[in-house]
């Protein structure tokens, strides 16, 4: 089953009716279990697909549950090597011998944001975090939930406890309305505004191969650079508006994913705003058990912002190799740690220098904020390439630009980024501030009606009747 | 405020809402006021966009390079409205070779002759055979359309009762073309009501409450293109047997009927006609065309033509098989040849009307 499509909707709204039938705990984790299973089942074809993602799931379970009673620092590490090594294997890693693969299809969706809730748990329940004994029903709902299966958020188990059973929040006229705005909003960004981003990307990579002056191709090159991030932040935070949206009606509160990424003024920033529950997963499940054990190999107070800084290129390098198998993104796991911990040591470095009163006057500084943003987005967007990118086609793009046009590429992509991020800032802080009745504008249920309903006219107009196809998440890969 | 406050914070939403919905504060008549104003903004919001985005594809969708496989009714009949405004000086009926199958519309030989000049316009279709000829050209003389003369081309394979097209109209047309054909025709054609060619009532009332939902497919084609998505896969002959028909072709053949019928009603009109017998590859059909019975029927079509006043250029065997994609369809260099030869029996007297 696709999300998000019209059949996941009508699929949502089944489940969102039987739902809440009932505010009994007991049923709405009976209503869950049986629609996370039927969700699940429609990837299936053969019942021997679903064997590796069960394994993995089974193994996970039976890993908490001895860790918890245990407590064993080796198991504990035993468990989730073993976890990370299976689930590499089963995601077919290239470092992974082939012959190791195992011979047949497999269902594999979602199985890295699996990964992610398995992983948490058994660290959780090491640290004695997880103080419940989990009973496989409340497991399954919480690895395999429909609504996140695909493509994530992320979330933590308390988090999820809490939407399940303890204090689901509730259903009122106003939270289905916000619900219905969120997948409106999802639906717009992922069936319309993507696919218009990644024709512009298409079309710039077509006018890039084509006979050029300099000038033009760097242009050009910059605008796909561009339009590929654009398109995958529509893409994606469209999908979580829309999971999220769909969530509400289930009672379910799930986590945000992006919080206005390109207005991030600096790269540690980016990544607070950005994709903001795999981060958090990174920073609370690598960063932070790294940073600790290095600072107990070297204790010395004066080392200890840049063990910071290794930190979070350890984190971060594993945040863009988890993205894809290939080597392509090692490299962009390389950019992303490079990005991270580079902005880390420059903020050590100009706090020594300016000390932090003036540092902070400088960043706070228009002109400062705007290169900031552009070097944020533009890092980001270069770093991308290798997500989109094989090293061939890298190597045609170097060669089409040549060592000049890559210097004005990079001149275009900053310039570019910081003339349009700033007016995008600039309207964001025009459109917040109109109030209406001391109200914001943007929050005024009159102005929500009028915009989203046009949207959602718009919307339905394009993928109905022009039978526009499925909506495509590029996130669902990983 | 950034979008995470804005999306946490429903509460001044929820709040403004939810005064709304359950009128906190005010009495029961002034909260079911506010809930049907919010309803009444709503509607009227929803009517208008609608609306907006009539008048926008209205605005926006002239016209296509060429029709699109699955063309609409309305697209068509806005076609005709905008040909019988602007009469071209040529008119192009054909089948998938002329509407260019597998190649880009630029591509075409009607495009290769538009760029030299020639107030030419392409109304061939994906699948052309006689009878959807006879359709399109009696809409467009219905219409008011009168071009200065018409390009007919004629293939033999579509007088074969086996090819899709021989008594099959185009949705399109079937439902424009129904009272061009007598209640006879009707039925060959399967235009009858209740049959899959003749749009239910409602989906000819939804066509006019909305042109986005009456020209869905041309949107579709103006936003995804028409172009042929999958490799042609190589043609063998034996895949193409049964193609071609070789009985003797005679006035019984509905095909004829209609093709005559056309060229008639262009007659009739004062519209000259020029008929070119299509491009065929005969290296790869040379078993089953090369054959008398195929020449025989080659030289009945060209009779019948002239005999119905039209001027025939027989192209059936002019083409190497280097300048077909596939069995029958040409190569942009093709389309380029075409368009050459073409060009002294349609360009001649415009060059030298233009003289």
């Amino acid at each position: 089953m696709t999300v998000p499509s019209y059949i996941f909707l009508g699929f949502a709204a089944a489940v969102a009716l039987a739902i809440n039938v009932s505010s009994k705990a007991g049923w709405r984790r009976g209503v869950l279990f049986v629609a996370n299973i039927a969700f699940f089942a429609t990837f299936v074809r053969r019942p021997l697909e679903i064997v590796p993602f069960g394994a993995l799931l089974a193994f996970g379970y039976a890993a908490m549950r001895l860790v918890q009673a245990r407590k064993d620092r080796a198991l504990f590490i035993v468990f989730v090597v073993a976890v990370a090594v299976a689930f590499c294997w089963l995601k077919r890693y290239s470092f992974v011998p082939a012959e190791l693969f195992l011979p047949f299809p497999y269902v594999a969706v979602g199985m890295s944001y699996v990964f992610f809730r398995i992983v948490h748990l058994i660290v959780d329940a090491y640290q004695g975090t997880l103080t419940e004994r989990l009973d496989p029903l409340t497991y399954v709902n919480y690895t395999l939930n429909f609504t996140c299966l695909v493509a994530g958020p992320i979330q933590f188990y308390g988090d999820y406890r809490r939407s399940e059973r303890e204090d689901p929040p509730p259903l009122t006229g106003a939270a289905a309305v916000n619900g219905a705005i969120r997948m409106i909003t999802g639906m717009f960004k992922v069936a319309l505004a993507s696919p218009a981003l990644t024709a512009l990307q298409t079309i710039a990579v077509t006018a890039l191969a084509a006979p050029q002056d300099p000038p033009a191709r760097a242009w050009w090159a910059a605008l796909a650079t561009a339009a590929f991030l654009v398109g995958l932040y529509l893409n994606f935070s469209g999908y979580t508006d829309f999971v999220i949206g769909t969530a509400v009606f289930l009672r379910i509160a799930l986590p945000e994913n992006f919080n206005q990424p390109f207005l991030s003024e600096s790269f540690i920033d980016f990544w607070n705003r950005w994709h903001i529950t795999l981060s958090t997963w990174v920073k609370t499940y690598i960063y932070s058990p790294v940073f600790l054990a290095m600072m107990r190999r070297v204790p010395a107070p004066r080392y200890q912002p840049l063990l910071g800084v290794a930190a979070y290129f350890v984190a971060f390098f594993f945040v863009g190799v988890w993205h894809g198998q290939t080597s392509e993104f090692v490299m962009l796991g390389v950019m992303l740690g490079v990005g991270v911990s580079a902005n880390k040591l420059f903020q050590i470095e100009m706090t020594k220098r300016l000390g932090r009163a003036r540092y902070r006057a400088l960043c706070a500084q228009p002109l400062w904020r705007a290169t900031s943003r552009a070097l944020t987005f533009s890092w980001f967007a270069v770093a991308a390439l290798f997500f989109w990118s094989t090293w061939s086609q890298l190597g045609r793009f170097g060669a089409l630009l040549g060592p000049t046009g890559l210097a004005a590429y990079a001149v275009v992509l900053l310039a570019g980024s910081a003339v349009v991020l700033s007016a995008y800032a600039a309207f964001d802080r025009a459109i917040v501030g109109l109030r209406l009745d001391g109200t914001p504008f943007v929050l005024s249920p009159y102005y929500r009606a009028v915009c989203y309903t046009a949207l959602a006219v718009v919307v339905f107009s394009f993928t109905v009747i022009l039978n526009a196809p499925a909506a495509h998440v590029v996130y669902k890969a990983f | 405020m950034t979008e995470q406050q804005l999306k946490r914070t429903p509460r001044l939403g929820a709040a403004s809402h939810d005064a709304v919905r359950n009128g906190l504060g005010r009495s029961a008549s002034a909260s079911r006021t506010a809930v049907m104003r919010m309803t009444a903004l709503v509607v009227a919001v929803a009517l208008l966009t609608f609306l907006l985005e009539n008048v926008l594809v209205g605005a926006l969708l002239p016209n296509l390079p060429r029709l699109t496989s699955d063309f609409s009714a309305t697209y068509l009949r806005r076609e005709m409205r905008r040909l019988a405004a602007a009469p071209p000086r040529t008119l192009f009926f054909g089948d998938s070779v002329l509407w260019g199958y597998r190649i880009a519309p630029s591509q075409t030989a009607v495009a290769v002759l538009r760029a030299e000049g020639c107030a030419c316009e392409n109304l061939s279709l994906k699948s052309g055979s006689p009878p959807n000829y006879d359709a399109m050209i009696r809409i467009a003389l219905g219409s008011g359309v009168r071009p200065r003369e018409a390009v007919i081309e004629i293939n033999q394979k579509a007088f074969n009762a086996a090819d899709p097209g021989f008594v099959k109209l185009h949705p399109a047309l079937a439902q424009l073309g129904v009272p061009y054909f007598t209640a006879a025709e009707r039925r060959e054609l399967g235009l009858e009501p209740g049959t899959d060619a003749y749009p239910p009532a409602w989906t000819r009332a939804l066509d006019r409450l909305s042109l986005v939902y009456a020209m869905r497919t041309d949107i579709r084609g103006a936003l995804y293109g028409d172009v042929d998505a999958a490799p042609p896969t190589p043609i063998t002959a034996d895949m193409l047997e049964g193609t071609y028909d070789l009985s003797p072709l005679s006035e019984a053949n509905a095909g004829i009927r209609y093709l005559s019928r056309a060229v008639d009603a262009l007659r009739a009109h004062g519209i000259p006609v020029v008929a070119f017998l299509t491009p065929t590859n005969h290296r790869l059909l040379h078993d089953y065309i090369d054959v008398p019975a195929y020449r025989a029927n080659g030289a009945y079509l060209r009779r019948l033509l002239e005999r119905h006043g039209a001027r025939v250029l027989d192209l059936d065997a002019r083409f190497a098989a280097g300048e077909f994609i596939d069995e029958a369809h040409l190569t942009p260099a093709g389309q380029r040849h075409l368009a050459r030869l073409l060009e002294p029996l349609v360009l001649g007297p415009w060059k030298r009307d233009a003289r």
